[in-house]
Parts: C-alpha cells; structure tokens; sequence
C-alpha cells in the first residue's frame, strides 16, 4: 500500500450541494475500493495560472490517501470522465506503508502536534 | 601584479548570486509542489525555472525545486508561460 495525494480541480460554477456530492463521490470510491483518507483538503475558489477548459477559476480539492496502485488508476478513471472535473494530478508520497501501521502513525502525529500545542501554550 | 589585474577584471564580469543553498541553509524550508507562492519567487515573471548559477541553489535541492515547479504548473498553480494569447471570452461563474 502506498500513501498518495490527488488534486483536482472542479467546475467553480457549481452549487454546494453539486459540489459537496461530486467530493464525496471520490472520497467515497477511495473507500470502496479498499484506500485509507486521511484528510480532504478544500482549498475552495482559486485563481488558475492560466485557462483550462475556458475557465479562469477553479474549486481546487486535495485528497491525501494510503491505497493500492489499482485504486488510484481507477480513481483517475472516473476523474477524466467526469465532465466537472477540469484538471487532476496524482502524486506517490511514500511507498509500501503497511496498513496496520497507519494507526499508530496518526496517533503519533496527533500526538506532537499536541505536544507543540502545549509548548506553545507554556511559552505564553 | 599582472595576477592581480586580471584577476580583478574578472572578477568584475562575475554575476551576483547567492551563495548559499536556502534549502541547505534552513532545514526547515521544505520544497512542495502546492506551495505556489514559494515556488514562484524561484521563477521569472515570465515563469521560467530560475537557474541555479543565479539562484544558488545547490544541485540536489534544484532538482526537487524543478520538479515541483512542473507539478505546480500541471495542475494550474503556477503559469508555463504569461505571454497573453487572445481566447474567447470566459465562461462566467
């Protein structure tokens, strides 16, 4: 299992609840077909470099996910067919992560974070 | 004496750089594609990648830097170019 992270840009024209289905469509296919999320990152309306498809903004979404590479090429399947996606890349954070490790993982992370949180705290 | 000159005059053509590696210098400066705004300081106003013998940054971390300006530009964070082509009209939101 790999730890990977797509962004993608929606249509910026859609409504909330087009949006929100079109966010949990993904994020819901990432669970089916067996991927861990971490974290779904909306970035919201952004400005684009440069035109894509005649749209100068863009509804950026950032999924951060461990799967099998199966999943991510089914993933990018549907990504390219959806007519309200714009643009999406897909990007291998690190390799051959062992599932049953993640939970300790999240839990250390959470942890430092705390940890950093308290010092901050201290130093006020 | 004749060193020195020379070596003087050369020395004038030289071009300003920085010396130092930024992300050798602070560890703390991490290179990430869906950071735009630190990535376009290593690009002109053109979007062209910055050169490392202007930049200074040392081979490894010029690489990474490359990568991640690519990445950015792929997903319309950071422009391949900012000559102005006439398009239709946008579609408004």
């Amino acid at each position: 299992m790999n730890h990977y992270e797509t962004i993608y840009i929606a249509d910026p024209t859609l409504d909330d609840d087009s949006l929100k289905e079109i966010i949990d469509k993904f994020s819901d296919l990432i669970k089916k077909l067996k991927g861990f999320i971490v974290k779904v990152d909306e970035w919201g309306k952004r400005k684009l470099a440069y035109e894509v498809k005649r749209f100068d903004k863009g509804y950026y979404v950032v999924l951060d996910f461990y799967a099998l590479p199966e999943t991510v090429t089914e993933l990018e399947r549907n990504l390219k067919l959806d007519d309200q996606i714009l643009k999406y890349i897909t990007v291998k954070i690190d390799e051959n992560v062992d599932p049953k490790d993640l939970v300790s993982k999240e839990k250390e992370i959470e942890d430092t974070i705390e940890e950093s949180h308290n010092e901050h705290l201290e130093e006020k | 004496m004749a060193y020195n000159d020379t070596f003087n005059h050369e020395r004038k053509r030289v071009f300003i750089k920085h010396k130092i590696c930024r992300f050798c210098a602070d560890s703390s400066l991490k290179i990430d594609y869906k950071d735009s705004k630190n990535l376009a300081a290593f690009t002109t106003e053109r979007g062209k990648i910055i050169p490392r013998r202007i930049s200074g940054n040392c081979a490894k971390h010029q690489r990474v830097l490359a990568v991640a300006i690519k990445r950015a530009r792929n997903i319309a964070l950071l422009p391949f170019t900012t000559a102005k082509i006439k398009t239709k009209e946008h579609r408004e939101p």
